[in-house]
């Protein structure tokens, strides 16, 4: 039945093309008369918003948040940590301390009688010889810069006094004992009758148990203070000279006497005075402390700008930096000890190897303060940051860096930038018993450099390319003019200028539009453009454009930029085949 | 044979008959003395004797028209030939011609078997025959739209029809002299109308608003299709689920199943004094009813705007384009109901005749004529007027030839024919004149 249908359909088909054979014999080139006209058409479309996130290779560049706007911009966070200074071990052997020996007289017995067979009798002396005392420590650490006063570990003192060569019969016995000591020691729990005075270093005894004809003077040093007994801090080693020295006592001797012998009481008496003193281990540190974070403590890594894209590296710009702001995060692990330090900042711009230096306002330091072991946080720039870094908000220091604007301006962008922390450092200051024993935490921190990215006023960005275009895809179609309108809005703080210049086949070339340029304003509001071509498109080969980007206002460039296209029109007039 | 399977046959036989279809029901032959077909024009006109048609060649009628010409489509400038798309033509000339409704087609009428005898004082012609429309308009917006081409303005296309039509139609005539009034002769046809296949497509509107800040396009279209010879080929839009038309299919034509029954009628005068006669007649005065009849239609509220799409001035736009497209494409889809609940009545198109013949005086052996016909068929409606000379030498031999105007334009035409006691045979044309240039056909 198909078969019929087909049958049927050529022969109404040959009844039709009998009827026009003639004249289709007779206008062999009718369809290349019978142009289809297109007059002007306007095609009108709507187009996207294009946003700059779209127009820049955003793995070339960073894209920050900023108070919840999005911004381009260099950055670079990172971390650092340095080591509090060590102290190190104070420890001091005392070399032993010469004992003195001090012959004293008892009087003669000649008063006595023989029928006292006791003779009990007081004697005062005074003024025995001195027993000097001294020690210097090893060179203390760097850090010290003097020492104020030590605690020690329990540093037992011995003063033994004894009568030597005493005869059998006679009894002495020692109190209200005198005696010049080691100035500005700390002597805990002195036994009852036991007085000290740290100034003057006397050290009274009035009652003391005696035994043997001799008694000992035993007392623990719990501290030292440097202050009242004159050591020398001289280059790091702590050097005492002191003396010990019986200023007096009081003897109480009593003889007895054998009634069949025929001894006497001698009338002389030898006290031999011999003082003993432990190795004085330091348990804290009183004193002035002073040190330098050096070697690569605060190294931070330097900001490569090569891997911007090629189009703003190029010599025309100068590209700048809006309020560019570097964060700061320190604690401060010495604050336990009322101890702040300080750090300066620089940041240079590198060219070709040549640094350009940057330095903060006033070369002003930053101080991370006592209060309490942190975190603080600073943000260097040029103004306050309205809307800082969510991570850096809380107890935010500003510091004005006016510098830092500037660090990119040039002709072209510097390879790499360097930030240096100058001179870290905890200044000379006093501390008051640091424990020795223990080691301080880290200063650890952490640091982001933001910068978000906007072209100085007069800066430009170029860009040219050449697009291939077709136009012979059908050799009878003839287009005579495009034309392209619509109106402009844009938020990207550029001015926009498009020159475009046809490439004809013949290597002609012929600028495009009525005006050559195109231009669109920095920031425009519906600016109307319009553009297009005219004449015999179809020797085109291709259409070379420049875009020229030109900044009038430091606006910091952000993805959310946008250039909006209203009334958008394509206008096309030709024929078709 | 049982009557069901002769009637399938005879179906059958009027589906395939439409694709070999080449004579015309003759206008040339309404005044021509011993043509046994008059009664189809107008059925108070019995014939002189009696006759019996050879089956399937007795009669075949097509009328191929068009109300477009060539030199209304192709002109020729500086001894170029063009199209009227050529900016060159006269804008003036190019619209006068153009601008209406143009219409364009084939009829087709096959008298499959008929026979003619007198009886009861009157004469009786039964009469089995298929009967087919073809036809397309095209309104005149449309050439202008190829002609202005494409610009920003607003353009409506409107009425843009196309549509066939099988029928078979079995007939009785009858036509008796008046008595109360002599030379008065008035006879009707009763029609039998059994339908094969109706398909009409029916774009009522296209509008497309090009304008220079948004392009708006809409689209009313609708196809209806009865009978089994077409079926509307269907597939489901995966968007929706819905059925829509991606063609047609012709699978189930040759069972000749009726699809549709209906009643028409012929009534006709024919009055004659002295050497004149007058005549009048109305003829397909009925309707059919198809029983099933598939429905499928755009969404009239569907609107394509071109300011619904966004594209990207930086990024890929294939799936915005794809969007449009789809979306372009449902403009024109067509989403399909089913069979419709409601029957579908088509009227035939009743067409008026009315002629008035003249015979010389002295020499009635030549007469002349003048027909006016109008069909009234909605879009595809027509009219004419012939002018005639009829020639009888002899009784076995008349011709005539005659020339006309009507909607299809300038038209001539002739008919032999030949009429013995045993064998009758004519043959004619009515041509168009001034129009396709060469329009012939091979009969």
């Amino acid at each position: 039945m198909k078969r019929s249908w087909l049958c049927g359909g050529v022969l109404v088909s040959t009844l039709l093309l009998t009827g026009c054979d003639d004249m289709l014999l007779k206008m062999p080139n009718v369809e290349d008369n019978t142009p289809f006209k297109i007059d002007n058409l306007a095609v009108p479309l709507r187009v996207k918003e294009i946003t700059l996130r779209e127009l820049i290779d955003e793995s070339d560049i960073k894209v920050v948040n900023i108070g919840g706007q999005e911004y381009y911009a260099l950055s670079e966070s990172g971390s650092f940590s340095a080591e509090t200074p060590s102290l190190g071990k104070v420890s001091v052997t005392v070399p032993q301390i010469a004992p003195v020996v001090q012959t004293v007289a008892l009087g003669s017995q000649g008063g006595a009688t023989r029928a006292a067979t006791t003779i009990d009798k007081d004697f005062t002396y005074s003024e025995f010889p001195a027993q000097a005392v001294s020690f210097s420590t090893p060179k203390l650490a760097d850090a010290i810069q003097g020492v104020k006063s030590l605690k020690l570990e329990s540093t037992p003192i011995t003063i033994s006094i004894a009568g030597q060569g005493v005869p059998s019969g006679m009894q002495i016995s020692f109190h209200d004992i005198e005696m010049q000591f080691i100035k500005g020691l700390q002597l805990s729990n002195l036994p009852s009758g036991y007085t000290y005075d740290p100034t003057t270093g006397i050290l009274k005894v009035s009652q003391l148990a005696s035994s043997d004809n001799g008694c000992q003077i035993k007392v623990v040093a719990t501290g030292i203070d440097f202050e009242k007994n004159g050591a020398k801090f001289e280059n790091g080693v702590l050097s005492l000279q002191q003396t010990v020295q019986v200023k007096s006592l009081d003897m109480h001797c009593s003889y007895t006497f054998d009634p069949l012998g025929g001894a006497s009481m001698p009338e002389t008496l030898t006290l031999k005075v011999d003082s003993k003193m432990g190795t004085l281990v330091a348990t804290h540190f009183s004193g002035r402390v002073a040190y330098s974070f050096s070697g690569s403590d605060f190294n931070l890594p330097r900001i490569n700008l090569t891997q911007i894209p090629e189009e703003i590296r190029n010599n025309a710009i100068d590209l700048r930096l809006a309020n560019p702001q570097i964060y700061l995060s320190l604690n401060n692990p010495i604050a336990v000890h009322k101890m702040h330090y300080e750090t300066g900042l620089c940041i240079s711009s590198i060219r070709k190897s040549v640094a350009t230096p940057f330095l903060v306002d006033d070369n002003a330091k930053i101080t991370i303060p006592a209060t309490d072991s942190g975190m603080y946080n600073f943000v260097l720039a040029p103004t306050q940051p309205v809307n800082p870094l969510e991570n850096f908000a809380e107890r935010l220091k500003f510091i004005r860096y006016s510098g830092l604007s500037n660090l990119l301006s040039g002709q072209g962008l510097p390879d790499e930038l360097k930030i240096d922390l100058l001179n870290p450092q905890i200044p000379a200051q006093d501390v008051v018993d640091l424990d020795l024993s223990k080691n301080l935490p880290k200063v650890y921190g952490s640091y982001y450099f933001l910068a978000p990215l906007a072209l100085k006023d007069g800066s430009k960005i170029i860009y040219s390319s050449v697009m291939d275009v077709n136009m012979n895809t059908n050799q009878k179609s003839k287009f005579t003019k495009y034309k392209v309108e619509g109106d402009i809005s844009t938020d990207i703080p550029f001015s926009v200028k498009l020159r475009a210049t046809l490439l004809y086949d013949n290597g002609e070339a012929q600028e495009v539009g009525a005006s050559d340029v195109i231009e669109i304003p920095a920031n425009a509001k519906t600016h109307h453009i319009e553009f297009g071509f005219e004449g015999d498109l179809k020797s085109i080969c291709g259409i070379k454009y420049e875009v020229e980007l030109s900044s009038g206002a430091e606006t910091p460039l952000a993805p959310s930029q946008k250039i909006h296209i209203d009334n958008l029109k394509f206008r096309v007039s030709g024929t078709m085949f | 044979m049982k009557s069901t399977t002769i009637k399938k046959l005879i179906l059958a036989a009027v589906a395939v008959c439409s694709t070999t279809a080449f004579a015309q029901e003759n206008a040339s032959g309404y005044f021509l003395d011993h043509f046994f077909y008059r009664y189809k024009m107008n059925p108070a006109i019995g014939n002189s004797s009696s006759f019996l048609s050879v089956p399937f060649l007795g009669n075949t009628n097509v009328s191929l028209y068009s109300s477009l010409k060539g030199s209304d489509l192709f002109y020729n400038v500086n001894g170029t030939p063009v199209s009227w798309i050529n900016p060159n033509v006269p804008d003036a000339q190019v619209r006068s011609r153009l601008s209406g409704l143009s219409k364009a087609g084939l009829n087709a009428n096959i008298t499959m078997i008929s026979t003619g005898f007198y009886l009861l004082g009157g004469y009786v012609n039964f009469d089995y025959s298929a009967k087919y429309k073809i036809g397309a308009t095209v309104p005149g917006e449309m050439f202008m739209f190829m002609r202005d081409g494409l610009s920003n303005r607003e353009v409506c296309i409107r009425d843009m029809r196309g549509r066939i039509q099988a029928l078979g139609v079995g007939s009785i005539n009858y036509s008796h002299d008046v008595p109360i009034l002599e030379g008065l002769r008035v006879g009707a046809t009763v029609k039998f109308l059994s339908g094969v296949a109706s398909t009409d497509f029916h774009m009522r509107e296209f509008r497309a608003n090009l304008g220079e800040d948004d392009w708006v396009l809409r689209t009313d279209a609708s196809v209806m299709n009865s009978g089994e010879v077409f079926k509307l080929r269907t597939s489901t839009n995966p968007d929706n689920g819905k059925e829509v038309v991606t063609g047609f299919s012709t699978n189930n034509y040759i069972e000749g199943k009726e699809a549709g029954r209906g009643y028409a009628f012929d009534l006709g005068a024919e009055y004659k004094t002295d050497n004149w006669t007058f005549s009048a007649s109305v003829t397909d005065i009925g309707s059919i009813r198809w029983d099933r009849t598939e429905y499928a239609h755009t969404d009239k509220n569907n609107e394509f705007k071109l300011s619904d799409y966004e594209f990207s001035a930086t990024g890929s736009n294939d799936s915005e384009m794809d969007r449009l497209n789809s979306n372009l494409n449902k403009l024109f889809q067509m989403n399909y109901e089913g069979y419709m609940e409601e029957i579908r009545e088509e009227r035939l198109g009743a067409t008026l005749n009315v002629g008035v013949d003249y015979a010389l005086p002295n020499y009635s052996k030549l007469h002349f004529s003048l027909l006016g016909s109008a069909c009234f068929d909605g879009d595809y409606s027509h009219k004419e007027m012939r002018l005639g000379v009829n020639y009888a030498p002899a009784n076995f031999f008349a011709v005539n030839a005659n020339v006309g105007v009507g909607t299809y334009g300038l038209m001539c035409g002739y008919l032999l024919n030949f009429n013995t006691p045993f064998l009758s045979l004519f043959f004619g044309q009515d041509l168009l004149t001034g129009g396709m240039v060469g329009l012939n056909f091979p009969f």
